[in-house]
């Protein structure tokens, strides 16, 4: 019992009751302690009861506020009996039964206080938990009454329930006419095409759910092929801003030499025909620019000569232009050919300087091979006396040759020996060395799992360690379960106990019937062995009778001792029928509702005091 | 022959180029648009001359394909008059870039499997058997798979962070490697 006064006691301070510190069970809560805790206690349950939190004086007032209380916790559903009496003339049972009840009814405290959460991750967890709070909360629909799986709620909002309507991202090719991309190049077909022929989009696919999907897949895949177009882009404008740079040279050059030679010009850019197509309108240039001195001079030539006559001027002009023209032309086509040919043998050149290094090879043979002949002719005119010199230096070369041979052999099985040893040194070194490796190898590799054995066991230590601070904060709950499980272990250890004794009761009984059924027999046996010999014989007779009054005192004996049996067990129920009498403390509150009643007595014998010198005293103003 | 010279004899354009477009879409494997229903109100055709005029039509532009020209549609479908033969032609430039990109899909099909799709959801594990709150992101992955002309084989994955990332990497490795090989 302590235990739950504990609690209780514990949970009272915890809603604000000012309880002392020296109190530490119900037996010691005077009334007015009790009628303020349950006060407080209803006034949590219910805001708007609004009764006093203390006793007032007043003995009338005092029993309405016991009856308010007492109805106040019947309207909340306690099951038993109460009324003023269970607060004013409190006994320890009783109170402890209403303050169980009325403490299990508070409101749970640890709804209210949430840890405000911090972070962008517990702020999503959060709104989770209380959308999933949300719609559990709420009350089962069949599926028909949601439109296309999603339920709208009052305020505005909706959720997707059920998984009949998720549709899979499915895609299929769709075909838009492109004429963004192609702009000069729609023909009449394909306008024709695109307004009658294609169909549209929502009946290119096959299923309306692809819809959606398909147009997404499209776009995305347009844009994915024209950010490869921009990334190939840059090399292709690299490309086509080099020759260009490089045509604005070229063409500073071929005005830096046009005063020099044509030939060596057409030397300086016969590479390609880019370069010789740019060529020539340099040389067109320069033709302008001859033609423009031709002018000059003929402009000199009528200064000079301003006399002559118009005509004559005019034809000379003529003839000259003719004359420039017709060189200017016959220039053209020199300049032509000798491209041509330059072009022709720049091929030619290139194909020679191929040639060459082949040519070359060739040579060195051919001079190497005239070089043997010609020793061989020197040697022939005196053939006798030279091919015998020859042998003689054949056979010294030969001998020589062998004492070498000799002399390697010498010098060679040592160091084959030695050499065959050292790889043999090296060969053990090797094996020692990858047997050395692979056990360093095999200790890294344990290394490396046991750090990440470690390294799960430390995320597993710090998750729990979070989580264990997180439940931490309520200590004296996990006390609580640890009494209430010793608790329960005691009452399975009295229980067994209980069970022990049954048993035993149980074979006593069993005894006890086996034993008389004996006794039945053994007594009926004698009686009637006794009885056949009473008729012969006198002294028999008398044992008969003996063993009759026996028989019948034996009887009366168990009898007693079943009656003192079933006194005793009654005497315990009264004792224990006294304690709780006694520890209903019937004798104090009685003397304390007299006490009560003697008050209200006076109370009212003042009142009515009261009320007559009132009256009197009206009277008199009346007289 | 003759007989589908009968048949399209007195065809106007439009029809010839509605059906045309039927028997690419029927290539092409896609939604048929025209249906022997929409031409049975214009034209004096039955259900089976209608069902000949398309397999011709199917097969002849096979072979018009290789080599796109007034000549080869004549050598192909001898007797059709100027007109059909300009509609004919016109059909087929238009479709081409459409019977193509269906000859290069068949053709990388030979090859295994093709990404069609891919479609993804973000889950939130809030606990597990082991552990009370284990609050992790679970990606659910589901990839469809086209293959051998048979759509609709997935596979599912379902992925912590750390296996997402690896995925990730795997495959920018492999886009890496498709582009330098295309350099």
């Amino acid at each position: 019992m302590e235990e739950v006064d504990n609690i209780i006691i514990h949970s009272l301070r915890k809603i604000g009751c000012d309880i002392e510190d020296e109190i530490d069970s119900l037996k010691l809560f005077s009334p007015e302690l009790v009628v303020q805790a349950a006060v407080k206690c209803l006034d949590i349950i219910q805001p708007q009861l609004g009764l006093p939190h203390s006793l007032p004086p007043s003995m009338s007032a005092r029993f309405r506020l016991g009856a308010s209380l007492a109805q106040a916790c019947v309207d909340l559903g306690y099951p038993g009996e109460m009324g003023y009496q269970t607060f004013l003339y409190s006994n320890e049972a009783d109170v402890r039964r209403v303050f169980m009840f009325l403490i299990e009814k508070l409101p749970k405290e640890a709804e209210k206080s949430i840890i405000e959460p911090a972070g962008r991750t517990e702020i999503l967890v959060k709104q989770i938990g209380e959308v999933l709070k949300k719609q559990l909360q709420s009350p089962w629909l069949p599926s028909y009454c949601w439109r296309r799986g999603v339920r709208w709620r009052e305020d505005g909002s909706w959720s997707r329930e059920g998984c009949g309507h998720h549709q899979p991202f499915s895609s299929c090719d769709l075909n838009i006419p492109k004429t963004v991309n192609l702009k000069n190049d729609v023909s009449q077909a394909w306008c024709e095409y695109y307004v009658r022929y294609l169909p549209l989009v929502t009946d290119q696919v096959a299923n309306r759910r692809q819809l959606v999907p398909s147009l997404i897949n499209f776009n995305e895949k347009s844009i994915a092929l024209k950010e490869r177009l921009s990334l190939s882009v840059p090399s292709e404008s690299i490309c086509i801003k080099i020759p260009q740079r490089l045509l604005t040279c070229l063409v500073q050059d071929v005005e830096k030499s046009s005063q020099l030679d044509f030939s060596q010009q057409l030397m300086y850019v016969n590479d390609s025909g880019e370069k010789s197509k740019l060529n020539q309108s340099a040389l067109s240039d320069k033709f302008q620019n001859s033609q423009v001195t031709t002018a000059v001079q003929n402009l000199d030539d009528i200064r000079t000569d301003p006399t002559s006559v118009a005509l004559m001027k005019q034809k000379q002009e003529e003839e000259q232009l003719e004359k420039t023209r017709e060189e200017v032309e016959n220039f053209v086509e020199v300049t032509k050919e000798t491209l041509l040919s330059v072009k022709k043998l720049s091929a030619k050149l290139a194909q020679l300087n191929e040639d060459l290094p082949g040519e070359e090879k060739a040579l060195k043979e051919l001079e190497e091979r005239y070089a043997v002949k010609k020793r061989t002719y020197d040697l022939l005119p005196d053939a006798e006396a030279n091919l015998s010199k020859l042998q003689s230096m054949v056979e010294s070369s030969a001998q020589k040759l062998v004492s070498l041979a000799a002399q390697w052999e010498k010098h060679r099985a040592p160091l084959l020996e030695q050499y065959r040893g050292a790889k043999e040194r090296n060969s053990n070194k090797a094996s020692e060395s990858q047997k050395q490796a692979d056990a360093v190898r095999a200790l890294k590799e344990k290394a490396r799992e046991l750090s990440d054995e470690i390294r799960c066991k430390e995320q597993l230590h710090s998750q729990l360690v979070a989580e264990y601070e997180s439940i931490s904060k309520d200590t004296k709950r996990s006390a609580y379960t640890r009494r209430i499980m010793e608790i329960i272990g005691n009452i399975r250890k009295q229980k067994e106990e209980i069970d022990k004794v049954i048993n035993d009761t149980r074979e006593l009984q069993k005894e006890i019937n086996n034993l008389t059924g004996r006794l039945d027999r053994s007594f009926t046996d004698a009686d009637e062995r006794i009885f056949r010999d009473a008729k012969k014989d006198e002294v028999a007779r008398r044992a008969y009778k003996l063993l009759a009054t026996l028989h019948s005192d034996c009887s009366e004996l168990v009898q007693m001792v079943e009656e003192t049996g079933a006194t005793v067990r009654e005497i315990r129920d009264l004792e224990e029928q006294i304690e709780i009498e006694s520890a209903k403390n019937v004798g104090a509150n009685l003397e304390r509702v007299s006490a009560d009643l003697k008050q209200m007595k006076q109370e009212n014998a003042a009142l009515t005091a009261q009320l007559k010198s009132k009256l009197q005293s009206n009277n008199v103003k009346t007289v | 022959m003759e007989k589908i010279q009968l048949l399209l004899q007195d065809v106007s354009n439009q029809i010839l180029l509605e059906l045309l477009h039927s028997c690419v879409d029927d290539i092409c494997e896609r939604k048929r648009q025209y249906h022997y229903d929409n031409f049975k109100s214009c034209t004096n055709w039955s259900k089976d001359e209608y069902d000949i005029l398309h397999t011709y039509f199917k097969t002849s532009i096979h072979e018009i394909l290789k080599n796109p020209s007034p000549e080869q549609i004549l050598k192909q479908c001898p007797g059709l008059s100027s007109d059909h033969v300009q509609c004919v032609l016109d059909c087929v430039v238009v479709r081409k870039i459409d019977i193509e990109n269906l000859l290069l899909c068949k053709s990388f099909a030979v090859s295994g499997p093709k990404l069609q799709d891919f479609d993804w959801k973000l889950k939130w594990v809030m606990g597990s058997s082991a552990l009370s709150s284990v609050r992790e992101p679970l990606l659910l992955l589901d990839f469809m798979l086209h293959e051998d002309g048979v759509n609709g084989k997935n596979v599912s994955l379902e992925l912590n962070k750390d296996e997402l990332k690896l995925l990730l990497t795997a495959l920018e490795k492999a886009q890496e490697n498709v582009r330098t090989w295309q350099n």
